[in-house]
């Protein structure tokens, strides 16, 4: 697993790992806002560009997300074909289900 | 008790008014803790993100209720907008909508406006037993809260 330098920010680190079979897992964990988007953004970009077939985004570490990092996985979802966040806090749950993201988000019921 | 902090237009405040929240509100309710954090970094946001500048955050807390203002500087009414699932941005405000028991702007003569919500704080019965709800020994309530609490039922 890599951990990719979008982590200078100190609220929160970025991990990724591909199984080379179309799968890419980044785990983030720490605290996303407005803050620290882009940077992370920009450090997972790369990978968006290789194409792969499913995004799973790991938050099961992300103690505080708001709508800004939900924006985000909107994008990130745009770009792959499948696309899940697994493990999500139960506010951030809460929250994704009351936008009407579940379904994009791929979240067990 | 009330307390206030101005906060510059830097996207770095968004965090640090979620660390005032933490800070002057603990000893609340995780979860309403949780959901004042969330909406105080969304209109934090509005506030450096969409217009640009600083804001003063207010916190009060009563035995009944958690209020919290957002003053910017800035013009513009905010708005509930419906994004699609595909569409990025535009939720901020209705995740205060859905998770506040009431909210609203305030505009005054000068240019600025005053977003504002409040949670009611769940009563201490509300976390006791049936027994206890019937009981109008104040003792008796504080200490069944204080076990249903540690999860004693």
């Amino acid at each position: 697993m890599d951990q990719l330098d979008a982590a200078a920010d100190p609220l929160v680190t970025v991990d990724v790992a591909t199984d080379g079979v179309g799968t890419t897992i980044v785990t983030i964990a720490g605290e996303l806002d407005i803050g620290n988007i882009d940077a992370v953004d920009t450090a997972v970009a790369p990978l968006l560009l290789t194409r792969p077939e499913r995004l799973i985004v790991d938050v099961g570490g992300l103690r505080f997300a708001d709508s800004s990092a939900i924006a985000l996985w909107v994008r990130w979802a745009a770009s792959v074909d499948e696309f899940e966040l697994r493990n999500p806090q139960p506010l951030l749950r809460k929250v994704i289900k009351m936008m009407g993201l579940a379904e994009k988000m791929e979240l067990d019921p | 008790m009330t307390q206030a902090r101005t906060f510059p237009a830097d996207p770095r405040s968004v965090s640090a008014a979620r660390r005032f929240v933490t800070e002057v509100l603990s000893g609340s309710p995780p979860e309403l803790l949780d959901a004042v954090e969330l909406m105080v970094s969304e209109l934090a946001t509005n506030a450096v993100g969409h217009v640009q500048t600083s804001f003063e955050l207010t916190l009060g807390r009563t035995a009944q209720e958690i209020r919290v203002e957002v003053r910017d500087h800035g013009g513009g009414t905010p708005a509930i907008r419906t994004p699609g699932p595909d569409d990025a941005r535009g939720r901020g405000l209705r995740i205060v909508d859905g998770l506040a028991d009431r909210w609203g702007v305030d505009y005054d003569q000068r240019a600025g406006k005053t977003v504002w919500f409040a949670l009611t704080v769940p009563e201490a019965a509300d976390t006791g037993t049936e027994q206890t709800r019937s009981s109008s020994d104040e003792k008796a309530s504080g200490l069944s809260s204080g076990l249903a609490r540690r999860g004693v039922r």
